[in-house]
């Protein structure tokens, strides 16, 4: 069967399957509104068929207590209600990550009333294994064969027909990229999906050593359920399981599960494989064919980009363009906003003279501004980078950057946020979800906010250069840069040691095959980011830019008189302790807001224009020694990352406790940093 | 004896390599910024009576301290071109005098002693620069022979084969049997390896995690994990 998107016009006739239920037992005769579940792999497009499926009708929230988004959505088909649930990708159902505890336990908590696997057409034989695995749950399943396309490119062909026939379920076959895909016959499915089917199908892959357990775990017992599916994960032998089983059981059920685990042996566990891939080959003998002789486009193009010298080249230009490229267009749309805003201040001040003016040129105007630089901003990275992993690409540049980071306690995959880290901290801290395991993101967020991100670095720049000699500035930099990414790499290699071991033997990667990338899913997710990010930054960047204002206008205007001066004054022994002033002071915790803000602050300190540059380098110069200067650029590069960022940390940190702890440590050793700058470069000055 | 010996000729082509390596891009890079730091004003005429200026008059304005700190200034009589050479040997500057006019013919970088005295990080203390670069020379020629050892080795030593996925060439088949490791096996699983299955090394390069196919799909995995694999190479 040879499909293009003109011929899969999709009818309802098109669902294929074997089953033809009676009426009164198909999901539309539920009286309620009906719960369907989305699941399936990592690459098999499920997204692009949700977003198809449910069009802008979606609900973005986090999943209960986690920091995973949730999607989901509400079709009405011939008067039935149906909600879709967009479950995060998953290999199988034995959580490795975050993500697939969530589908695990979603689907084990019985709120679904059926299952959308969506499969890939193009690997089919190992993206049916989900499906394989979700036999043993007692939920009827539709499989949504998608990327037919990219099996075609890729020299497969796949009936539909005979995949339904083979595996007991209905099977639409989708291209979810074409926008000519109907998505009728998958609905149609849906609506007269027979409830019964899981009672058909689930013994055919089942191994006798599963089944007997399954019947030797009482249903009354505290044994999760379904008995069959906790049958099969104890012989297994699923750590995640293990560790769930061990707090939830009964004394009398865990001293039985105990005796159980002690008595499963490893030819049991491999039967249980064998049993899987036993079906997966049944079912794919019967409706794969491969086309002879026929060259995969993925294993040309794979020459070039898994190759150990031009693929690296071709990832260290190419990630770094696409950052500044994001960080250009964002910067020619927000970033023009927020120049625009900030420069209007003088003349809203003038116009509105008093607190309510100056409330709204200093503080709710420059929020604003804020916000939609860093919107701008994190919505174009986050579409180049998408666009990027739509394609295939990314994961050929976590494979490449995998030998230099899994020494460092992570794998290839940070080495995406870690990039983009050098350029905004918020940044690379909202897009560190792509780290598959929560004790690697752990790392990488405490990694992030000690590499310096372009305000830092600019800082740093207009620092040196002002208050040392050029030659002695390009050392300060390089130096300051240094002990950066010292400190980054030291913080992830401590945490690394330290950090209880969660099974991390190494990588184990799908590479997915290249495709078209589809632009909607593209924009869809841009969407949905940009959202969590404005419910849950914006309003702290708004709340904090009052308070600084408030802070450095009352009681009577004049920064002169400010809370923040007498607060700068009180701190004034820090900065005597490190070579610097109460103004220098002020002007790190004025940094606090935005890095790139210190420039400005001290301009006012100093009460010369902060437009000039050369007056505030002038009047900077007069009242700070070199080793003083040295320790004020260490200590602006090390302190406390900007709000956004520290805002961004918690929500994925998901603790005030954690990211507290992280930043005080990471004051502590800024200060200690600083304190050694200047103390001991006397002799260099 | 011999694997100590090739433990020791890649310890050292490692750290002699990253030595040199560093160093060299350290003076690339100096090449082209130290020059654009010491920069030269341009030749003004210096005023002097148009006859023979005798060598006691420039010495005189040297130790004045006219053309800059004495203690950095070295004097040269050219008597073949009739000029002084003055050299200041703290800005690298050669400035060359008519003998018979007392004008200031040129100015510029004395390149030579700029790079000698600062490059190879002498910018950041001369003493650190020049220790520096004592080693250079004799590190270069242990690069070159522990080089050719490393070369040489696999041909003066049959080559031990090694077991598993990691012994297996790029392009060769093989079916997957299981893991060591009880853990690994539902991700191999669920990612496509399930007992059984035929599947094709791609790539394995010198370090980093190997590429193999199977089921059509790519996989990347650590060799700490490859090594674990239980395999059966398909003889072709």
């Amino acid at each position: 069967m040879s499909l293009r998107p003109e011929t899969i016009q999709t009818t309802e006739s098109e669902s294929h399957s074997l089953l033809q239920p009676q009426s009164d037992n198909i999901l539309s005769s539920l009286s309620r509104p009906v719960t369907i579940a989305f699941a399936g792999q990592p690459n098999t497009g499920k997204s692009t068929i949700f977003n198809k499926l449910t069009g802008l009708k979606q609900r973005v929230g986090n999943w209960p207590g986690k920091t995973v988004d949730k999607k989901e959505g509400t079709v009405e088909y011939k008067n039935s209600t149906y909600n879709f649930v967009d479950l995060p990708g998953t290999y199988g159902l034995t959580s490795n990550s975050l993500e697939e505890e969530i589908t695990r336990d979603y689907l084990l908590a019985g709120e679904a009333d059926a299952i959308i696997a969506v499969v890939n057409a193009a690997s089919l034989e190992r993206s049916i294994y989900l499906v394989a695995e979700m036999l043993t749950l007692n939920l009827p399943i539709i499989i949504a064969l998608n990327m037919m396309d990219v099996a075609e490119q890729e020299g497969y062909e796949v009936s539909a027909e005979a995949l339904s026939k083979a595996t007991g379920m209905p099977v639409i076959p989708l291209i979810g990229t074409s926008q000519k895909q109907s998505m009728s016959a998958l609905l149609a499915s849906i609506h007269t999906l027979d409830l019964g089917q899981a009672a058909l199908r689930t013994p055919v892959i089942i191994p006798e050593e599963v089944q007997r357990l399954a019947l030797e775990l009482k249903e009354d017992s505290s044994f999760p359920t379904p008995l069959l599916w906790t049958a099969g994960k104890i012989i297994e032998q699923d750590k995640s399981l293990h560790n769930k089983l061990l707090q939830d059981l009964t004394p009398t059920d865990l001293a039985a599960y105990l005796a159980i685990k002690e008595s499963v042996t490893p030819k049991a566990t491999s039967a249980v494989y064998l049993a899987r891939q036993q079906w997966i080959e049944d079912v794919c003998k019967q409706s794969v064919s491969v086309a002879q002789d026929h060259t995969s486009p993925t294993d040309k193009w794979d020459k070039v980009f898994l190759h150990p010298v031009w693929g690296r080249i071709i990832a260290f230009l190419v990630i770094p363009l696409g950052c500044i490229l994001g960080v250009i267009l964002g910067m020619f749309t927000g970033g023009m906003a927020l120049m625009a805003a900030l420069s209007a201040g003088p003349q809203i001040k003038a116009m509105w003279p008093g607190m309510a003016g100056s409330l709204i040129a200093s503080a709710l105007i420059p929020a604003a501004g804020w916000v939609l630089a860093l919107l701008s901003i994190i919505g174009f990275i986050y579409a180049i980078f998408h666009f990027l992993e739509d394609t295939g690409y990314l994961a050929r540049v976590a494979y490449l950057m995998d030998p230099i980071l899994s020494r460092l306690g992570v794998d290839g995959k940070a080495a995406i946020p870690l990039l983009m880290g050098m350029l905004c901290n918020t940044v690379a801290i909202a897009g560190s979800r792509v780290i598959s395991t929560r004790r690697q993101r752990f790392i990488s967020l405490c990694m992030l906010p000690f590499l310096p991100c372009s305000g830092q670095t600019g800082v740093a720049f207009l620092f040196a250069f002002a208050l040392f000699p050029p030659a002695t500035a390009i050392q300060v930099i390089l130096s300051v840069t240094a002990v950066n990414f010292i400190l980054a790499c030291f913080i992830a290699k401590l945490l690394h040691r330290r950090l209880p071991s969660t099974h991390t033997s190494g990588l184990i990667m799908e590479l997915p095959l290249y495709h078209k990338p589809n632009f909607k899913t593209i924009f869809s997710g841009v969407r949905i980011r940009l959202e969590l990010f404005a419910r849950s930054t914006a309003g702290f960047i708004f709340a904090a830019l009052i308070i600084v204002w408030a802070v450095s206008y009352f009681p009577d205007g004049n920064i002169q008189h400010s809370y923040l001066f007498q607060f700068g004054k009180f701190l004034e022994p820090v900065g005597a302790f490190l070579g610097f002033d109460w103004r220098f002071v002020v002007a790190l915790l004025s940094s606090f807001v935005a890095k790139e803000t210190t420039a400005g602050t001290l301009a006012v300190l100093f009460s010369v224009d902060a437009g000039n540059q050369q007056a505030i380098i002038e009047a900077v110069r007069q009242a700070i020694t070199p080793q003083g200067a040295l320790a004020f650029i260490v200590l602006s590069n090390l302190y406390l990352p900007c709000l956004a960022t520290i805002v961004a940390l918690k929500t994925e940190l998901g603790s005030w406790a954690t990211t507290t702890k992280l930043l005080l440590c990471m004051l502590a050793i800024a200060i200690l940093a600083a304190y050694t700058a200047y103390t001991c470069t006397a002799f260099l000055f | 004896m011999n694997v100590t010996l090739l433990k020791c000729s890649r310890f050292l082509h490692k750290w002699l390599g990253i030595y040199i390596a560093v160093f060299t891009l350290v003076w690339v890079v100096e090449l082209i910024v130290l020059p654009s730091l010491y920069s030269v004003e341009p030749v003004t005429a210096s005023g002097q009576p148009a006859n023979h200026v005798p060598i006691q008059r420039v010495v005189e304005d040297v130790t004045a301290g006219k053309y800059g700190v004495p203690e950095h200034m070295e004097l040269r009589y050219q008597p073949n071109t009739q000029q002084y050479v003055l050299i200041n040997n703290a800005l690298f500057t050669r400035l060359t005098i008519d003998v018979a006019t007392g004008h200031t013919i040129s100015k510029e970088i004395d390149y030579d002693a700029l790079l000698m005295k600062k490059s190879g990080l002498g910018w950041v203390n001369e003493t650190l620069g020049e220790f520096l670069k004592i080693p250079f020379q004799i590190f270069f020629v242990i690069l070159s022979i522990t080089g050719l050892h490393l070369i040489l080795f696999p041909y003066m030593k049959k080559k031990k084969a090694s077991k598993g996925l990691l012994s297996l060439s790029p392009g060769q088949q093989f079916i997957f049997k299981s893991t060591t490791s009880s853990e690994d096996m539902a991700k191999t699983a669920s990612i496509g390896l399930l007992p059984g299955v035929q599947a094709t090394l791609l790539y394995i390069p010198s370090r980093g995690p190997v590429v193999l196919s199977a089921r059509n799909t790519r996989i990347a995995v650590a060799r700490s994990v490859a090594k674990s694999f239980i395999i059966d190479p398909v003889e072709i």
